[in-house]
This record gives C-alpha cells, sequence and structure tokens, in this order.
C-alpha cells in the first residue's frame, strides 16, 4: 500500500523500496558495526516529515537508551521538531530497554521509536512487530553485526557500512523485494537540496 | 572522628539565630500539632475514617501511614477548652475504637511524631524542642536501616547527639534530607502539610496472606487495592494526582514509594500500570506483610495540567502524559526527557534537558542555521584524546575542514571557552566533532556526525 511507505529523502532507496519508502507500521532494522556513519542522517529526512504529522496528531518520536544524546541544534537543522522529542534512558539492563521499546509502541502515542538494542529474541521482535503494526508506528531498531545471526521478523533489515557520501545500504531483508544494495550519498538527501535551493 | 564545632553544630545552644531564621521564625503563624500513634496493627481505612471524626476538630488532619495521624490544632484551642479539651475529645473517639495509642503535642509536626511514638510528654515551645527532642532514641526517626546503623557505629543513639554533629558533615556523611528532617522537627524549617479541603486523604490497606518477597508477587494484592480506590474515587466523584504506596515490613520501618502523576486520573487501569511499572523498579528489602496506599483526592474538573498547556480542549492529551507518566514511573523523572535549545554560543549550553511543559508547543525561536555543521551526536562530557589517538591507527588524522570553526565565548560568567572545532574522519570513515582547547592545549572529542 502506497500510503504505508514513508518516503525516505534518498531517490535511489525510494525506488528500491516497495511502495517508495520505509515500511510506515513496521519494524526496520538497521545493523552497523559503529556509530558516526551517516545512521542518524539516513532517517532524518523521514522523521521531518514525521514530525510534521506528529505536531498535528500530538504524538512523540521516543528515542530509547541512544549511545549519545540526539544535539539539539543539529535535529532543528535537519527539520526536526523538539517539541516532539521523547528521550528515554533506561536504568541497567536489556530487559528495561525491551520494556520501554514495548511501552512506546503499545501506548499509541508514538508515531516513531527509535531504539538500541543489543539482544531480542525472535519472539520478542514478533511482538514489537505486532504492536507497531497495531498501535501505527514506525519502529526502528539499531543492531550490531551479531543481529544478522538470528532471523528477524522485522519488515525490514537494512546494514548500513561505509560513511556519508559513500554509505552502502544493504538490504538484507525487505518484504516483497529481494536483498540488494543501494549506494547512498546521506550528505545531501532530497529535502536537504530542496533546502539549499530555496 | 569529625571535629565537634560549635558554631556549625546542629545544635547551636545559646548563639542567636541568623537573621534569615529568625525572620522566618517570627513570621510563622504559631502551630501546635498533636501526633496519634497507633499502637494496634491499623489499616488505612482506620486511620482514614479517624481522619474525617478529627475533622470536626481541625481541618488539618494528615494521614502518616502505616499507624499515625497529625493534627494541626492551634486555632482549634479556644473552641474546644484548650489542648487538654481538644485531647479529650481525641481519646473519646480512640476509645470509642478500641484502639490503643499514643497522643502527643508538639509546635512542629514531625516533632509530635516523633514525641508520640515514644509516649514522651508534651512540648509546647519552640525554644523547649530541642530539648525535648534530644532525649529520644534516633528510632523515632524510622530513618532507613543503613542510615540508623551508620550513625550507631559513629557512636550516635539519641536525637540529641545527632544534633551536635557538624551540619555539613552531617550533610555529606548521612545525607542531606535527614539534616532536613531534624531541621524540621526542630522548627528550623518549614514542614509545609496539605490543607485536605473538603475531603480527606484516602488510605486504604489489604494484608498479605503470606510473606512476600518477591515484587512480581504483589500485583494481585495492589490490584485489589487499587480497584477499591477506583471505586470510592467514582463515589467520590474525585481524581487522584499523586499516591503513596508503603510497603510494611515485619520488623523495620516500612517502605514507602511515592508517585506523581503528570494528569489527575480516577481510572483504576492507569494507576494499576504506573504502580506495577513502580514496583518492577523495586528491590524488596525485606519481606512484605501488607500494603497501604494513601491518596489525596481532587476535584474532577479536568485542570489545565501545566504540562500539557497548549493543547485545545477535546483534544486527546491523556495517552502522551501516560506514557511519560509510565516510563518514568519506572526509571525516574531524570531518565525521561524532552530538548530545548538555549541561546549560548557555547556548545554544550546552547541545549538542555527538559523535564517539564513536554509536548508543548514549538521550544525555540531560534534559527535552525544554529545546527549548521553541527554533529546529530552530542557527548554531555567530552573525552580527551591522546596523542596516540589522534596521530596513530585509529584516525587518518586528515582533517576534513582545513580552517577550523573558532568558538570563543562565555568570558562574562567565568565558565570561558577557546576552542577550534574541527570535523576529521577516522580510518573507519566516522565523522568526528573534536576541538583544540586553547587553555589546556587538548584535544577532546564532543560530537560523532552521525
Amino acid at each position: 500500500m502506497a500510503t504505508d511507505a514513508l518516503p525516505t529523502g534518498f531517490a535511489a532507496l525510494d525506488r528500491y523500496l516497495p511502495g517508495g519508502g520505509w515500511p510506515r507500521r513496521a519494524i526496520t532494522e538497521i545493523i552497523l558495526d559503529r556509530y558516526g556513519i551517516g545512521e542518524l542522517s539516513l532517517l532524518m529526512p523521514a522523521l521531518a516529515e514525521l514530525c510534521s504529522r506528529a505536531v498535528r496528531a500530538k504524538r512523540w518520536i521516543v528515542w530509547i537508551a541512544p549511545p549519545y544524546v540526539p544535539y539539539a541544534p543539529a535535529l532543528r537543522f535537519s527539520g526536526i521538531e523538539l517539541s516532539r522529542m521523547l528521550l528515554v534512558q533506561p536504568t541497567r539492563e536489556k530487559k528495561d530497554v525491551l520494556w520501554a521499546v514495548e511501552q512506546a509502541l503499545r501506548s499509541g502515542s508514538s508515531i516513531a521509536v527509535l531504539a538500541w538494542l543489543e539482544k531480542a529474541s525472535g519472539i520478542v521482535l514478533r511482538r514489537l512487530q505486532l504492536a507497531a503494526e497495531e498501535h501505527d508506528c514506525w519502529a526502528v531498531l539499531f543492531r550490531s553485526g551479531n543481529a544478522l545471526r538470528e532471523s528477524s521478523p522485522a519488515a525490514l533489515r537494512v546494514r548500513l557500512s561505509g560513511a556519508f557520501e559513500k554509505a552502502r545500504l544493504e538490504i538484507v531483508k525487505c518484504r516483497g523485494k529481494r536483498p540488494g544494495i543501494v549506494a547512498l550519498d546521506l550528505t545531501t538527501p532530497s529535502h536537504m537540496r530542496a533546502l539549499c535551493r530555496a | 572522628m569529625v571535629p565537634l564545632s560549635r558554631s556549625s553544630s546542629l545544635f547551636p545552644g545559646e548563639s542567636p539565630p541568623t537573621p534569615a531564621e529568625s525572620v522566618s521564625l517570627r513570621h510563622r503563624a504559631p502551630q501546635l500539632w498533636i501526633g496519634v500513634e497507633v499502637l494496634d496493627w491499623t489499616r488505612g481505612e482506620t486511620l482514614t475514617a479517624l481522619t474525617s471524626a478529627f475533622r470536626e476538630l481541625t481541618p488539618l488532619v494528615s494521614i502518616e501511614p502505616p499507624d499515625a495521624l497529625l493534627l494541626e490544632v492551634h486555632g482549634s484551642l479556644k473552641l474546644f477548652g484548650g489542648l487538654a479539651g481538644i485531647k479529650k475529645k481525641l481519646v473519646a473517639e480512640l476509645d470509642r475504637r478500641r484502639l490503643r495509642y499514643h497522643l502527643c503535642a508538639a509546635p512542629t509536626p514531625l516533632a509530635a511524631l516523633w514525641l508520640a511514638r515514644c509516649a514522651r510528654t508534651d512540648v509546647h515551645d519552640l525554644s523547649a524542642l530541642p530539648g525535648g527532642l534530644s532525649v529520644l532514641p534516633l528510632a523515632v526517626t524510622r530513618w532507613p536501616d543503613d542510615v540508623l546503623v551508620g550513625l550507631v557505629e559513629m557512636g550516635i543513639r539519641a536525637v540529641g547527639e545527632c544534633m551536635r554533629l557538624p551540619r555539613d558533615g552531617f550533610a555529606r556523611r548521612i545525607g542531606a534530607q535527614y539534616l532536613e528532617q531534624l531541621d524540621k522537627a526542630l522548627g528550623r524549617r518549614p514542614d509545609p502539610r496539605i490543607e485536605l479541603g473538603s475531603i480527606p486523604a484516602l488510605c486504604l490497606t489489604v494484608e498479605l496472606a503470606a510473606e512476600i518477597t518477591q515484587t512480581t508477587a504483589l500485583s494481585s494484592a495492589l490490584q485489589d487495592l487499587v480497584a477499591r480506590l477506583g471505586l470510592e474515587l467514582r463515589r467520590l466523584q474525585r481524581q487522584v494526582l499523586s499516591l503513596e504506596l508503603v510497603l510494611r515490613h515485619t520488623r523495620r520501618p516500612a517502605t514507602r514509594e511515592k508517585l506523581q502523576l503528570v494528569e489527575p486520573t480516577h481510572e483504576a487501569q492507569r494507576l494499576m500500570g504506573l504502580l506495577v511499572a513502580r514496583l518492577e523498579s523495586m528491590t524488596l528489602p525485606a519481606p512484605v506483610i501488607a500494603l497501604d496506599l494513601t491518596a489525596l483526592p481532587v476535584d474532577m474538573q479536568i485542570e489545565e495540567s501545566e504540562l500539557f498547556a497548549d493543547l485545545a480542549p477535546g483534544q486527546q492529551s491523556v495517552a502522551p502524559a501516560a506514557l511519560v507518566e509510565r516510563l518514568r514511573a519506572r526509571f525516574g523523572i531524570e531518565r525521561v526527557y524532552g530538548l530545548e535549545l538555549i541561546e549560548d554560543h557555547r556548545p554544550e549550553r546552547v541545549w538542555a534537558r527538559r523535564a517539564d511543559k513536554l509536548l508543548q508547543g514549538r521550544v525555540s525561536s531560534l534559527p535552525p542555521s544554529l545546527g549548521t555543521a553541527r554533529p546529530l551526536w552530542i557527548l554531555p562530557n567530552p573525552v580527551q584524546l591522546t596523542a596516540n589517538e589522534l596521530c596513530g591507527a585509529t584516525f587518518t588524522s586528515e582533517l576534513h575542514e582545513e580552517v577550523p570553526e573558532r568558538i570563543e565565548s562565555g568570558w562574562w560568567d567565568g565558565s570561558d571557552i577557546s576552542r577550534d572545532y574541527y570535523a576529521i574522519i577516522t580510518g573507519l570513515g566516522q565523522r568526528l566533532w573534536i576541538y583544540k582547547d586553547h587553555a589546556t592545549r587538548g584535544w577532546y572529542l564532543h560530537g560523532l556526525f552521525g
């Protein structure tokens, strides 16, 4: 369904993904080996788009257990509405992170949930996937390469390597599509180019 | 051992109060509190019923779960024939209910409570309080065991010995909140208690059939308690904005958990969710034998909550607030927050965590261009980089921008900075935001471009 896709802001990626964008009510898993290679830049255009919807609908974009603090000036520069951001630093263990993710998904008040989580069983991920579908939420899980050893119910699994101008997005699993590789320039998403022109 | 210094001790003896103290004491209306400590096993419902009965005497009755009440009676002295007349009425009501109890009067609520716990004589004046309290054993404070044990190890067993310790040392070694309690008991610091309005606080109790050691096993008892609270609130047509859950143990002071809601509610299910979330994050210090739930009902009308002040009426506001409450119930307020921008040129001060007014309108009128060439990840505490890390294998040390961005600011408030910022790319492709500090000549990692 076209309405269920969220344009990524990167033309090459939109062309590849079914419906022309990120799967809206589902889990997207982003697998990466290190931070600081453009992992947030990849999401910024879609998050900016969601922000405009979130403001109308009074819904949150929830960050759960991020490795660093998202920097407010840079978020704003990317078109993110700061008042929609809800940051959660769960206390101790993996089970707290999963609990927070599930609460955020099930509350129905989150339009997107970004979570950094290392280990999660297939059963748990399936529950999260169902919650995302049911409550109209885009769930983005950041995980390390180890996660690839296990299967996942996520609608989309991508592996990000390279960096910025020379980013490589390997589509490991995509509902309705064969695996493939998309080359991206994460420094210039299409909406930023539009901003520069204006 | 901490050296005793007379001037800074908790118990200044004859030394005159500081100007600030004397002013606050002079302007405070005189108070007289009666503490009622019920000695028998008390159900929360009993305390609630006593509160209702005692409200004939004074509007200020507060419950101290699990077993005590506090009444402010200064304004009622004339009407009921002095302290003796009021006590007579209290005694009549307590006897009618066949309860065993201790009663004691003092000028501050905590002093009245502590004296009642020891069945001491009344203290009528603030000036007599230090003397009256000093002989009490420390156990009357019902501070946590580890605190009491720590004090006993320092050779301190009575409240008076506590008062003779130097203030700063006491705050540092024992805890500022206990110093605060001593100050409140002695009347050196206000101890406001809520005037209960037309409806007394509700206190409900459930006794457990067996001692429970696991928080998960408490949820069915809690469910029962919350359901009863929900019914009671519906009957009164009231909501609650704050709750206190008290876990009673056999041989140690009860564990207390306070819960503050973002918006008032009367929905049992929502309250249950919050309490369960709090319980799951706790470890029980001892087996639990009973639970008390105390709530202060507020009027049903929807109050404009500050947190969601920009919501138009009729908009569905409960869900976003409920998520914040639920997450905070489990992780604490400081771990669940929003972001805001502040007008400041220092990169670490241009943003802040936002604890309240979440979801409220647009956060900032500052221009988006503020974020030009800024990383998406920031390290709240910059990490110093060693020469090895900078020049060695980890970094290609090839500067992304040849010309650094110089940031110099803050000379007016003493936190001045003078730095050259660079964006660099590591051998692994990571793009980092680092700076050279002109004062220390060190290099620091401040962000990742993400």
